[in-house]
């Protein structure tokens, strides 16, 4: 039997209580811990980590009742623990061979073109401006082109950067949208 | 602060896998609970992504990234995200992102549609993209992914077009001005579309339509490279495809204008040259093909065919009449006609104008006038106003006289002051002094002189000879030295002309004599270019040139147009003649350019066209030199000359012929001959019909009538014997010997001529001194020697007596150079011709006698038709014939090579099978014989110059060569031999002493695109800690200077820094070092580099072995003959028994690896440094880095030189 028909709503629903009696504010933490454990599996060697994000988090819904009675702390840490005992299982099935999956092929890059392309448009004049700005030129250059969009900005380098990001975080996720890649 | 920065430095090594497991768990506990340091590692992700697009991550780094880092797709997204943030071009106020209309039914109906079910949504887009387009294109409405791209191509440039040309199938659009700095109008979604589209086309069915396609997108792209590569894949599928030719000369159109934007004249008018080819072809294959002759048109005027490009916009006009295209064809044409009427100034409007310049004292004007008023005869200004003086003075008409006569003053005052030229106000103050009784007698002299310069234009040259002769005895009575010496000047011409070239050499030289102790500027620099037309003839090309470039410097401070225009035409014949057409063309090119500006007299503006014709002709473009030739066929006969006439049907019909029109190049010939045959005077009329006589064998050779091009050339050998007139003596010779081996049977003279024509061959190359130009010659002239070559191997079966032949036609500059022991090249005085070490050459039984009984040879001749392999050892000779051509084995090659540099995933088979197919045909012959105990020595021949041999796998076990063998690269096998003498006597038991220099600090101010080499600092530390005694120079230690001294002290050298490679220039590549602090870069001739020709004046008398640990220090450009040029070549030549050098550009942290285990293996291992290249390169092939064991990291570097002990 799938695990994931185990999980019952209330179970769910406790395990989010657990994480916040706010449900709005549980739910964004819940997000938050998934997308960490992604990250963390990620950089571990797992070629699927959002599969094995969510198994952790599975596998903590479906202990919560005790979880909830016997641990004390943040649950971020409950969550990490279940996490590299999920990753140990992990490398027993799929030995860690540190290596690049296979390049997206030629028409999923040529995709990936047209929907920059639709992207940027989407974004507004000004964040279109400041995130080509960002990435033209090269070396030296660059570092300087950088250094004077942020003092033309009147922000802090490390600013800029961030706004950047954030900038980038956005523009990922439409291309991911429009790949029809399911956002995560 | 520092906390963020420990931060990031801690996050950074959790991403790369380099923190402990304890480290590693604090971090993850931390991203987990930490908002702030979880941003922070977003940002360090983006970080890093950063640094690996940009190549600012290198070695383990880098390997590391693309193991640790790039898991999961994610991941790759955001390495191609950003690599395309990257590549999209910035925004700038005039060139705004533009956004693409959304059709209703969200954003992404029209991706989706396209993507998910294409065929509905290509019709919506064709409807869509046809509405918007209205009747501006003119494709096919096939509903295919070529032409939904080229509708969408077509959308992105429906404003402006990028450039002139007319790409085929596209409708009108404005052109734009690129030249002047405006960027191009085009709809960016559009373009993406028109990209996304196409290249996905050309993956899905790589054929001809779709390459045409591509290669379309690329012209509007203004890269006329990427256009050209895909257009001839396409031509190679469908070669009678007009539209395809059509647009392949616009590619070649594009790319020439971009090369004469970059002054690069000689390389524009070539790829002019290529782009008339191709619309030639194209109008040839589609008579109504309108783009084409709108294309050629263009080019035409490019090519400064002005009177056929008229012709062509004239018969444009004619085909289309009111089309957008139309109008800009009768544009095209009025500046044409407005730019001639601007220059058809005629002699008398000039001298008009210099009266009037003269009367207004508007020195600038007159002396613009006088710089154009020079023939070989001298001015023609000061010419008429002495004749004018004289007639007004004989008349009575004083005031006139004296006004002319005040007006010649002013033309020697000019010249005084600007040229430092003193001839003409010598003359002017001769003609005041003079008494009427001399003045009387000069006046007859000058008429003598006038009528001999008519009698010189018309050929008539004995006559001419006469009335010199009388003319120079009365100007030498009545004290006219000064025009006596124009009259020697112009008989030399005279002389020259019946094939007199010993008296003709005589005359030039006591011109010049008397003109420089004269100060008379412009006869002098006349004559230096006189004396250098006479040695061509000679064959003595070197003093040709050298004598043209000191007439070049005198003519241009003289202000002669003309004089300067026929020194170019000059040195470009000198240039054709050193086998260097490309050359040729630039010199032609700038001739041209002033004529057309400035000429008045047809003769100078024929001898442009003709001689320019020939570098065309001999670069292949047959079209070029045709139209060139009759440019200048038209001019011949305007200048009256039969000769020239003559000359110029002989060259016609030479080029007909390459083209298979027989019938039009034998009429042409004979109309040479005809026009040769009346000529009056019988030297000049001999020379003429021997020359016609010489092309009539070239045209029947080329036709295949070897028997009629025997005759032909025994016609024109026969005349120009009794001319005495050698320079043709070779060219004639040579038809004669080829034509002998291609007929059947051969001829009864055939060994006779072979001798011949290599004897002439080696007279040839004794007399070019410099050593580019001597690369040149043998590589243009190698042909002769390849066909001897095949002729022993092949019909005689001789494969000793050809490999001898081979063997003597292999880097002989070197050998040359290495003999001499003294450096003499280009930019240097050479004293004298450099010694030939033919007499030296050692022949296959004098090479297996010195073979080392640890040492194997295999040399290889790559011929038109076949491949031939010589094994050679100390008991063994065998010869082999493999049937490939010298082309298919060069596409081998190139596309082998081409697999390797791309490293791409998903290619290690194909680049296994090619690299098999390669060692099958290379190896498989010689396998047999190889034994694996012995160095095995390859000396390769044109192209192999430029294939890692150690990377050659056999497809039997697919093992490597380098698995099998330690190997070394030679030139040939004589300098094989010989450098393996050197290590004997270099091989002393004593400590070796090592100079190691690595990462100098360069001036990066002058080398601004190449950065510090930190890798290349430890790896020559490293090294240095392996030997017992040594010297380190990095970083600003490493001045050229200290560099150089070191050297004379070392056994050892290893160089670790950036090589610069100049393929045109060899003698000017070099190695980057540190400047020297405080010294200008004359003081001691140090300027932080270290060049090709300051290594061939290195004293080197200990060193054994020098490693190159550079880019591409083994392989600059290949000649046939000469063998591959390099860094590397200065050193054998200075004798120094082996150099390790590269194949190509090397990455530095694997060559670190590679440059340390190669002297690691030397000194610990006590290997000889052949075999530990070879176990280092082992070492990196079976080691732990998986990019590392490529080809492209361990086989660039090559072992060149002798066999060594050490």
């Amino acid at each position: 039997m799938n695990k994931d028909s185990l999980i019952t709503q209330s179970k769910f629903d406790r395990m989010l209580e657990w994480l916040d009696p706010d449900r709005e504010r549980a739910g964004n933490k819940h997000e938050q811990i998934r997308r960490r454990l992604i990250e963390i599996l990620a950089s571990r060697g797992c070629h699927e980590p959002e599969q094995w994000a969510d198994e952790t988090i599975t596998r903590v819904v479906l202990k919560i009742d005790e979880v909830v009675k016997n641990f004390e702390g943040d649950p971020a840490h409950f969550f990490y623990g279940v996490a590299k005992n999920v990753f140990r299982e992990y490398i027993k099935v799929k030995p860690l061979a540190f290596c690049p999956p296979a390049p997206a092929p030629p028409d999923e890059v040529e995709r990936e073109h047209a929907c920059l392309e639709h992207c940027l448009a989407r974004l507004d004049e000004e964040d279109r401006g400041l995130i080509l700005g960002y990435y033209s030129k090269e070396r030296r250059e660059k570092i300087d082109n950088r250094n004077e969009m942020a003092r033309r900005l009147g922000v802090a380098a490390n600013a800029l950067r961030i706004r950047v990001y954030r900038i980038r975080i956005g523009l990922k996720e439409c291309i991911r949208d429009c790949l029809g890649v399911e956002a995560r | 602060m520092a906390q963020d920065l420990n931060d990031r430095a801690v996050l950074r090594q959790y991403l790369l896998g380099e923190l402990s497991p304890e480290e590693r768990e604090r971090t993850e506990m931390r991203l987990l609970t930490d908002d702030g340091y979880f941003e922070e590692f977003e940002l360090v992700k983006e970080e890093l992504i950063d640094q690996y697009e940009e190549g600012e991550l290198t070695g383990e780094g880098r390997e590391r990234f693309e193991r640790h880092f790039l898991t999961t797709p994610d991941r790759q997204l955001s390495l191609r995200l950003a690599r395309s943030l990257k590549e999209y071009p910035a925004p700038t106020p005039e060139k705004k992102i533009s956004r693409t209309a959304e059709p209703s039914g969200g954003p992404f109906a029209w991706l989706g549609a396209l993507f998910a079910t294409p065929a509905r949504a290509a019709a919506c887009l064709l409807v869509a993209a046809a509405l918007a387009l209205g009747v501006w294109l003119a494709i096919p409405r096939q509903p295919s992914a070529v032409s939904e791209g080229l509708l969408a191509l077509g959308t992105a440039y429906r404003q402006q077009r990028p450039s002139e040309a007319r790409v085929s199938g596209f409708g009108h659009a404005p052109p734009a001005n690129t030249r002047s700095g405006d960027e191009v109008v085009y709809d960016r979604p559009a373009r993406e579309r028109a990209e996304v589209m196409l290249h996905s086309a050309v993956n899905k069915d790589p054929g001809p339509d779709t390459h045409h396609a591509l290669g379309q997108l690329y012209l509007f792209k203004q890269q006329p490279d990427d256009a050209i590569r895909h257009l001839e894949e396409a031509l190679k599928a469908d070669g009678n495809n007009a539209r395809i030719h059509n647009d392949l000369g616009v590619a070649w159109l594009e790319r020439g204008e971009l090369e004469l934007r970059r002054d690069e004249e000689a390389a524009s008018t070539e790829s002019f040259g290529r782009s008339l080819a191709h619309l030639s072809r194209a109008l040839e294959l589609d008579p109504s093909l309108l783009e084409a002759l709108f294309n050629r048109a263009l080019v035409r005027t490019h090519l400064k065919l002005f009177r056929l490009a008229e012709e062509d916009w004239k018969a444009y006009i004619e085909k289309d009449a009111t089309s957008p295209w139309a109008d800009e064809a009768r544009q095209h044409l009025k500046s044409l006609e407005e730019q001639n009427r601007g220059v058809a100034q005629d002699k008398k409007q000039v001298f008009a104008s210099f009266l009037a310049a003269f009367r207004a004292a508007d020195d600038e004007a007159a002396w613009r006038l006088l710089s154009r008023s020079r023939d070989f005869t001298g001015s023609f200004i000061t010419n008429r106003l002495l004749d004018e003086h004289l007639e007004a003075f004989a008349g009575g008409r004083d005031e006139e006289a004296r006004e002319r006569l005040r007006a010649l003053s002013y033309v020697g005052e000019l010249e005084v002051q600007r040229a430092g030229d003193q001839f003409t106000s010598d003359l002017a103050n001769l003609y005041t002094a003079a008494t009427p009784e001399r003045r009387a007698a000069l006046v007859e002299a000058r008429r003598l002189m006038k009528s001999a310069h008519e009698q010189l234009r018309a050929d008539r040259t004995e006559e001419a000879l006469k009335s010199y002769g009388e003319a120079a005895r009365i100007f030498e009575r009545n004290g006219g030295s000064c025009e006596a010496l124009v009259v020697r000047y112009t008989s030399a011409h005279s002389r020259l002309l019946q094939g007199e070239a010993a008296q003709s050499l005589a005359g030039f030289e006591s011109v010049r004599r008397d003109s420089e102790s004269g100060r008379y500027k412009w006869l002098h620099g006349q004559s230096l270019n006189a004396i250098a037309n006479v040695h061509i003839g000679l064959n003595n090309y070197s003093v040709a040139s050298e004598h043209s470039r000191r007439s070049l410097k005198i003519l241009k401070q003289t202000g002669d147009v003309v004089g300067v225009m026929k020194v170019f035409d000059q040195l470009g014949v000198e240039q054709l003649r050193f086998g260097d057409p490309r050359g040729a063309l630039g010199f032609h090119r700038r001739a041209l350019t002033l004529g057309h500006e400035d000429a008045l007299d047809p003769l100078p503006l024929w001898r442009s066209y003709f001689t320019a014709a020939m570098p065309f002709h001999t670069l292949g473009l047959t079209d070029a030199a045709i139209d060139f030739t009759q440019e200048a066929l038209r001019l011949a006969e305007d200048t009256k000359s039969p000769g020239n006439v003559s000359r110029t049907y002989a060259h016609l019909g030479l080029m007909y012929g390459s083209r298979g029109s027989h019938d039009e190049a034998l009429a042409c010939i004979q109309r040479a001959l005809d026009s040769a045959r009346s000529i009056t005077t019988e030297k000049v009329r001999t020379n003429a019909v021997a020359y016609a006589s010489l092309q009539f064998g070239n045209l029947h050779r080329l036709a295949g009538n070897f028997g009629r091009a025997v005759e032909s050339y025994d016609d024109a050998i026969r005349l120009y014997d009794q001319l005495n007139f050698g320079a043709f003596s070779y060219v004639a010779h040579k038809g004669k010997f080829l034509s002998c081996v291609a007929q059947p049977g051969g001829c009864p003279s055939l060994e006779q001529e072979l001798e011949t024509a290599l004897r002439l061959y080696e007279q040839h190359r004794a007399k070019i001194l410099e050593t580019r130009n001597r690369y040149s010659f043998f590589d243009a002239e190698q042909g002769v020697y390849d066909v001897a070559i095949d002729y022993e191997f092949s019909a005689k079966g001789d494969k000793a007596k050809a490999f001898d032949h081979s063997e003597h036609c292999r880097a002989r500059s070197l050998l040359d150079l290495a003999e001499a022991g003294e450096r003499r090249h280009e930019g240097l005085p050479a004293a004298g011709p450099l010694p030939s070490a033919s007499a030296g050459l050692d022949g296959l039984a004098e090479i297996q006698r010195q073979m080392p009984d640890g040492a194997q040879l295999v040399q290889y001749a790559v011929l038109n038709d076949k491949l031939l392999i010589w094994f050679v050892s100390g008991a063994r000779f065998e010869g082999f014939q493999q049937p490939i051509s010298a082309r298919a084995l060069e596409e081998k090659v190139t596309n082998y090579l081409r697999l390797l540099h791309a490293r791409s995933e998903g290619e290690e088979e194909r680049l296994r099978r090619a690299a098999g197919e390669l060692y099958d045909l290379l190896i498989g012959p010689v396998a047999p014989l190889l034994d694996g105990s012995k160095l095995f020595c390859i000396v390769p021949d044109k192209i192999l110059n430029r294939l890692p041999y150690a990377a050659l796998a056999s497809p039997a076990g697919g093992k490597y060569l380098i698995e099998d063998y330690a190997l070394t690269f030679s030139p040939s096998a004589t300098t094989f031999v010989r450098r393996s003498q050197t290590a004997r006597e270099r091989a002393g038991a004593g400590q070796e002493k090592l100079l190691s220099v690595g990462d100098p600090r360069f001036d990066h101010k002058t080398f601004a695109s190449y950065k510090s080499l930190p890798a290349a600092g430890d790896e020559a530390k490293a090294v240095a800690a392996l030997y017992d005694s040594s010297e380190t120079l990095t970083g600003a230690e490493a001045t050229e200077g200290r560099v150089v001294r070191a050297m004379g002290d070392a056994d050892v050298i290893h160089l670790a820094t950036h090589a610069i490679v100049d393929e045109h220039s060899p003698m000017y590549s070099k190695l980057l070092l540190a400047s020297e602090p405080g010294l200008a870069p004359s003081a001691d001739g140090s300027d932080g580099a270290l060049t090709t020709h300051e290594i061939y004046g290195l004293g080197l008398p200990r060193a054994r072995l020098v490693v190159l640990s550079a880019c591409r220090t083994a392989a600059e450009r290949y000649y046939g003959g000469e063998g591959m040029t390099g860094i590397w070549s200065p050193f054998v030549t200075r004798n120094v028994p082996l150099v390790v050098a590269s194949l190509w550009a090397v990455d530095s942290d694997s060559t670190k690896e590679l440059m340390v285990n190669l002297h690691r293996l030397r000194r610990r291992g006590g290997l000889p440094t052949a075999s530990a290249l070879r176990q280092a390169q082992l070492e990196m092939l079976r080691g732990p880095h998986k990019t590392h064991r490529q080809p492209y990291h361990w086989a660039p570097f090559i072992a060149i030189g002798g066999h060594t002990a050490f």
